[in-house]
């Protein structure tokens, strides 16, 4: 035990060091994404980022004006449904910044979420706007504010930093864990470093679990750096302060796990170089421009928007965007849901994982 | 206006099953396998109509010999001859088609790690760890055999001290095939192998690898090397099989194997010269390390 126990701390030491001087590490893991945090920060002030509003369906020609209106007005992403509740679950889980409905007839109502201020104004603004062009006089606004049960009434703007932030965390996470360890073990296969390490005495369990763990601790000091680079030049901020910042991290931690898993499954399936760079981009790709890494993912087209949600990375940054930007806490629905199926992914990834990956 | 509040949605409990994966570990170490004969005498390795097939092609086609204890033993022969996959099969690192191999008296079909602490091993085509120093690669050697070392003493014997800080990929052919040899010495080990220590070395690395050689076996070392080069097997082994084609040949001692082909009438065209060109060379270049 105690030779298995110095075997893994040999193993953790060595690993993390040889990643300390990998300049592809540093590449990969902090270096691009900081440079997407620079771009989009200096960008983000004059970025809208669209407006979600909820339209329950109606079959009167208000509101066919109502639903042109608020489409012609462009800063709004437009969900349809036929059933309140269901418009009204989205805007508990703040999917939803506000919900429009017409009631009896003859009035408007906008239920909204208060912690969004900045949002439900601008629902307002345009509802106004068209009461004023509406040729039906009778219709009148009345406004009812939906308090969220999460964190206290924050009325900071949110801004595009906040947004895109979690999105780069999940960007730098899921690119350094999988191109890392996919990359590090076939270099360790064809340089004949492992047939080296296993003529001698060497524990398959320490050996594998000191490279992830090394690894682990490597990529989290980098997203803990590039957190600390994006609060001091950008002032990015967590809702609730460092509890969610905390939050974040764990969930980060959780991500991280779960994308090692992906590089084992590739270190597995590759068998040279040729074949790591198109495996791992085609998980890491696809991921990075549908899973909501820039851009909300309801601003895709349903369909693609269907499969964008199925990504894990997609339920990474909608865990932590919920805490970090709606104040959600981690047994709060909107939060737990997203890393439960997270894990799931780590399940099915530790099983492919230990199917297909060898040592030698 | 009027404020609305909600209950938090309930999520059913989800149970992730997370099976334990049980690998098989071998027996634990209780008894060293008898032997007839008394420890002093046993040889330390026995390898009994040994086979390894691929598809087939037999790449090591029923060869036995015996290595004994404090002798340097060579396997000569062409490339493609087995030599490489006979000494991996008995450093425990290829599995074996059919035999029965005892390194020590013990069988590697069962003490695969006992023997791996055992044994100190030079690949031919051995890796080491990216990024790491000299010092910090001997220092993980140490962890995976669980030994104390003092990584420059071990540096010092194979002449690379003023090497401790460089990197391996920093290092020249012969200096890294003496830091491969290092690494084998870390835990002490009593029986050495050795697959192709000389090849695409310059002569005066040669000649200074087979002193350090020689030391090891003044040591009390247990020697096994492959090799292609007849003079090396000549001023080294006390034993040599030569080996064609996944066959020994024959196994003898290098001067009892000249003797024998000179008495069947071979005669060799005589150098009227009492040098060769290597001598000359090395009188003008030295015999001092050149990297």
């Amino acid at each position: 035990m105690t030779r298995n126990l110095r075997q893994y701390f040999g193993f953790f030491t060595t690993s993390f060091k040889s990643l300390l001087r990998t300049p592809t590490a540093w590449v990969i893991g902090f270096i691009f994404p900081i440079i997407f945090i620079l771009l989009f920060g200096f960008i983000s002030n004059n970025t809208i980022i669209k407006v979600n509003v909820g339209l329950l369906k109606d079959d009167s020609s208000v509101y066919t004006t109502l639903k042109d209106s608020l489409q012609g007005a462009k800063i709004f992403n437009i969900v349809e449904a036929q059933n309140y509740d269901e418009l009204e679950k989205k805007l508990q889980n703040a999917d939803l910044d506000g919900i429009v409905r017409i009631e009896n007839d003859s009035q408007i109502t906008l239920v909204s979420n208060a912690n969004k201020p900045e949002n439900v104004s601008a629902i307002k603004e345009s509802l106004d706007k068209i009461n004023n062009e509406l040729t039906f006089s009778k219709y009148k606004i009345s406004q009812r504010v939906y308090s969220i049960n999460s964190s206290q009434i924050n009325s900071r703007q949110s801004r595009y930093i906040d947004f895109v932030m979690p999105g780069i965390i999940g960007y730098a996470l899921m690119s350094a864990a999988i191109f890392g360890v996919a990359y590090s073990f076939l270099t360790l296969r064809k340089e004949n470093v492992l047939k080296r390490l296993f003529a001698a005495p060497t524990n398959t369990t320490a050996f594998i679990l000191g490279q992830s763990t090394s690894r682990l601790l490597f990529i989290l000091i980098q997203n803990i750096a590039l957190v600390l680079t994006s609060i001091l030049l950008f002032n990015f901020n967590a809702r609730n302060g460092l509890a969610g910042f905390s939050q974040m991290f764990v969930v980060i931690i959780i991500g991280l796990l779960v994308f090692l898993s992906f590089g084992y499954v590739i270190a597995g399936i590759a068998k040279s170089d040729d074949t790591v760079a198109p495996i791992a981009n085609l998980i890491v790709i696809p991921q990075l421009i549908l899973g909501g890494t820039f851009f909300p993912v309801s601003s895709l087209p349903e369909w693609l928007a269907f499969i964008a949600k199925l990504m894990p990375v997609y339920s990474f940054n909608e865990a932590v965007r919920k805490i970090t930007v709606d104040g959600f806490n981690l047994i709060d629905y909107p939060v737990f849901s997203n890393v439960i199926y997270l894990i799931m992914w780590g399940v099915v990834g530790y099983f492919a994982a230990s199917k297909v990956f060898k040592i030698r | 206006m009027f404020m609305v509040s909600y209950e938090k949605g309930k999520l059913s409990q989800n149970t992730l099953v997370i099976r334990k994966k049980t690998t098989a570990l071998p027996p634990v170490l209780i008894k060293k396998i008898p032997s007839k004969r008394p420890k002093e005498e046993r040889p330390v390795i026995q390898v009994k109509n040994l086979v390894k097939k691929y598809d087939d092609t037999f790449a090591v086609n029923k060869i036995s010999f015996e290595v004994k204890k404090g002798e340097i033993f060579g396997i000569l022969g062409p490339n493609g001859a087995g030599k490489t996959t006979t000494l991996e099969i008995i450093e425990t690192i290829l599995s074996k088609t059919e035999g029965k191999v005892l390194v020590d008296g013990l069988d590697i079909d069962i003490y695969q790690n006992q023997i791996k602490s055992l044994i100190g091993i030079q690949l031919q085509t051995a890796g080491f760890y990216p990024n790491l120093t000299l010092v910090e690669q001997l220092e993980l050697f140490a962890d995976i055999y669980n030994v104390n070392i003092k990584p420059l003493a071990v540096l010092k014997t194979v002449n690379l001290v003023d090497k401790a800080k460089s990197r391996v990929d920093q290092l020249s052919g012969g200096q890294k095939q003496r830091f491969s040899i290092a690494t084998t010495l870390v835990a002490d080990p009593t029986i050495i192998f050795l697959d192709e220590p000389t090849t695409g070395l310059d002569p005066q690395a040669r000649r200074n690898l087979w002193e350090m050689i020689l030391d090891l076996k003044k040591k009390g070392k247990t020697i096994v090397l492959t090799t292609h080069y007849m003079d090396e097997a000549e001023q080294l082994c006390d034993r040599v099989a030569i080996m064609d084609a996944g066959k020994i040949l024959e196994i003898n001692t290098a001067e009892n194997f000249i003797k024998e082909l000179l008495a069947r009438g071979f005669k060799k065209e005589q150098s009227t010269l009492g040098a060769s060109l290597e001598d000359v060379f090395l009188d003008l270049t030295g015999k001092n390390w050149r990297d």
